[in-house]
């Protein structure tokens, strides 16, 4: 099938993305039902439960640091370079690059999209299109985990007697840090050693990879 | 305007079914996370 072949690699993350929140809730549900249990309160549907800030946080965490992982990578990769490593543009080409290198304007194709021929406005939104959407689903996810953290800790607070915590306080608690910088470290690790590992290390046939016989120090093919 | 052939105009129809399913994806998952909250569930 072509279409399933074009696209494999969209429809496999897809799915996989899916099965692994589709279970995800259900491990939570069993989670969160013992410890309702623990603290003798009524259990709560699968469907409540799904629709809770008690789930919507343990989401959001790694959906914004997910997506701030890219949009560090996009924006980093345009100024900085690793020398030797596929991710990287190679020693020289650090910077935005030109019009004419970038097809935009005057340098447009016939076949390039109608915002890169667009002058002005347009054309730096374009220009700009993917960091902007990755840094956007980032600040909204971070927003999210934000304000159903408040939530579930509100829930806790008054299980314990404690009073109500507004926003902008739980912005300041050792909770909200920890979730988020336990999902930021490992994501920073992971791309600083994809940068890294990939200036020795190959996998044929991956494009995440320099083929095997190129040499160490070539940082890309495409910009040699 | 650039003329396709009808097997590139079936793949450009693919390749933008999926960028805006993914989209779609985005979209209502930020609007499920931050709707949730802000009615104190």
């Amino acid at each position: 099938m072509r279409p399933l072949r074009d696209n494999g690699l969209s429809l496999l993350f897809g799915a996989l993305f899916l099965v692994t929140l589709a279970g995800q809730s259900i491990a939570g549900y069993f989670e969160y039902s013992e410890r309702m249990q623990e603290h003798g309160q009524a259990a709560e549907t699968f469907g409540a439960f799904v629709l809770s800030s008690d789930f919507v946080v343990d989401v959001a965490e790694n959906w914004q640091s997910e997506f701030l992982q890219f949009f560090l990578f996009i924006a980093a990769t345009i100024w900085l370079v690793q020398r030797g490593s596929p991710e990287s543009k190679k020693p020289g080409d650090e910077g935005a690059g030109s019009d004419e290198e970038q097809m935009v304007g005057e340098h447009a194709r016939e076949d390039s999209p109608s915002w890169a021929r667009a002058r002005g406005f347009r054309q730096v939104v374009f220009s700009n299109s993917l960091l902007l959407v990755m840094g956007t689903v980032f600040v909204l996810s971070w927003l999210a985990q934000s304000l159903a953290g408040t939530v579930v800790m509100n829930s806790e607070n008054a299980q314990h007697g404690q009073p109500q915590i507004t926003w902008p306080e739980y912005l300041a608690t050792p909770d909200f840090w920890s979730r988020t910088l336990q999902n930021w470290q490992s994501e920073f690790l992971a791309v600083g050693a994809m940068i890294a590992l990939s200036i020795y290390l190959r996998q044929r046939g991956s494009s995440e990879s320099k083929p095997v016989g190129l040499p160490h120090h070539t940082t890309s093919v495409e910009s040699d | 305007m650039a003329h396709f052939t009808p097997e590139e105009e079936g793949a450009r129809i693919g390749e933008a079914a999926v960028f805006w399913s993914w989209i779609a994806v985005l979209a209502v998952g930020l609007a499920y996370m931050i709707i949730v909250p802000l009615t104190g569930r």
